[in-house]
Formats: structure tokens, C-alpha cells, sequence
């Protein structure tokens, strides 16, 4: 799985560079996104327009690194393509991610004091 | 537009997106609208990434077979493994609908069933002679 990192605006904003979150790269996926955690960075940004399937155990990472946060913490997905809010509404977990349209307006919605310890 | 076709992969999660490629193009074909043709590639998906990751585990043999059979009124998928049978009790949950609410809680695995029972019109799971076959089925769009 092919990804990209930044830390902007106290979050970690990533961009998923390959079209598809399956079973055979969720793991390595986790890894990685947890690892560029700087420590106090409870927001995290996926970029995930140029990903057009997700199963249920790449899902299974998204949840974990939601969970890795805390509470007060946020994963934000943005750019979903129609396809993917879909399978988001399918798997009921619409309600525990955040949607933006685009990197930049979820960093412009970003609660500053909330991305930082 | 009636056929059938079968494919083998082996037991290995980097090969099932291929498989995954050839529902959605058939579904497509078929007339399904694009939701459904997506969620069609998502419930054979999972039905496979089941075969591998709980029924063959970490064992480094094995396949997992798919046969397609398109019929005049439906699209019926059957996935066989010669792995561990999935546990009944996790089918009989999720077929009741019990279980469809996907729980709001945050579970990081443990949907790849429930998913195929929304997605599917029916499906039965079969355990014979050491091989476990998850038979799907949805009709076909009308017109």
C-alpha cells in the first residue's frame, strides 16, 4: 500500500496512493499510518480519493487507528469517492468517521486546540 | 445472457481482488446499477478473504474455488475451501438479521458475514467431505 504523510495543523493528514484497501494490505496499512503517530497527534486525515473499494478488514484498520487515538481523538476521511460513502453507509460506520470533501477543508475545519495534547 | 465459470486462486489475500474484478465486470454486464455491482464485488471478497484468513488460517496450502452460474432470473456464486468450516452459529446470527445493524461500536473485524447477508438475497453454507462450499445467490436486474 502505497501512502504519503504530512503533518499539518497538529493532524496527520495521509494520502492513499493505490485504489484499493483489502485484506491483503490492511495490516501493513495500520502499521504504517501508526508509526508516523507523532506522539500528541490524536487527529488523523486519509485521503482516500483515488480508493475505490475498502473491505471489511480494510475497514478493520480504519476502525483501529480511530481506536489508536482516544477518546477526543478524530480520523477524518476525505475526497471518498460516491462508491466508498456507500460502503461506509452499508457498514453503519458513516457515524463514527468524519467526511470532508478535501484535505484542505478538513484541515480548515480542524479544532486547533483538540489536535494537540 | 446466460453461462457459468469457475476459478481457482490460491490461498493467498493478494490474488482475490482478481476475482473481485471479474464479479464486478459480469455484474456490470448484467445491468446491475453501480452500487450494487460494487456491493456484489464486496460480498465475494469477503466470502473469499473468510476461506483464507479463518478457514486456511496460517496454513500455506490450499485453494479457494469460484464458480459464476448466470441463469435467466439470477447470478449464483459458490465458494469452496478445503479449510475450517466457518461456525454455524456465526451464519445463523448473521442470516436472522440479527446482527445487520453492523453495532455502532467499533469492531475491527467480524463483518465479512454480515455484509454478504445484506448484499445477498440468500446464501447457505455447506460442509461436506472436508470441503466447505458458501453458496450465494441475487436475482438479476429485471429488463
Amino acid at each position: 500500500m502505497r501512502i504519503e504523510t504530512k503533518t499539518e495543523g497538529g493532524a496527520l493528514v495521509v494520502w492513499l496512493r493505490d485504489s484499493r484497501l483489502g485484506a491483503d494490505v490492511a495490516s501493513e496499512f495500520k502499521k504504517e499510518v501508526t508509526g508516523h503517530l507523532a506522539p500528541g497527534v490524536r487527529i488523523v486525515l486519509l485521503e482516500m480519493s483515488q480508493v475505490n473499494f475498502v473491505d471489511s478488514t480494510g475497514l478493520g484498520a480504519l476502525v483501529a487507528i480511530r481506536k489508536q487515538l482516544g477518546n477526543g481523538g478524530m480520523l477524518g476521511v476525505c475526497g471518498a469517492q460516491q462508491i466508498l460513502m456507500e460502503f461506509f453507509e452499508l457498514t453503519r460506520l458513516d457515524k463514527i468517521f468524519q467526511f470532508f470533501p478535501s484535505v484542505e477543508s478538513g484541515v480548515a475545519e480542524l479544532p486547533v486546540e483538540g489536535a494537540r495534547q | 445472457m446466460t453461462g457459468k465459470i469457475r476459478a481457482k486462486i490460491h490461498n493467498d489475500l493478494g490474488s482475490v481482488w482478481l476475482v473481485g474484478v471479474l464479479v464486478r465486470s459480469v455484474c456490470a454486464e448484467l445491468g446491475f446499477l453501480r452500487k450494487e455491482t460494487h456491493r456484489m464485488e464486496l460480498a465475494v471478497v469477503e466470502a473469499i478473504n473468510n476461506c483464507i484468513q479463518h478457514g486456511y488460517r496460517d496454513r500455506q496450502e490450499g485453494t479457494v474455488e469460484i464458480e459464476m452460474e448466470i441463469t435467466p432470473e439470477l447470478i449464483c456464486l459458490e465458494i469452496a475451501d478445503e479449510g475450517e468450516a466457518i461456525l454455524q452459529s456465526v451464519l445463523r446470527e448473521a442470516a436472522s438479521g440479527n446482527s445487520r445493524e453492523f453495532a455502532a461500536e467499533e469492531r475491527e473485524s467480524g463483518r465479512g458475514v454480515e455484509i454478504i447477508a445484506e448484499v445477498m438475497d440468500s446464501f447457505v453454507h455447506l460442509h461436506e467431505g472436508g470441503r466447505n462450499v458458501l453458496r450465494m445467490e441475487k436475482k438479476r436486474p429485471r429488463g
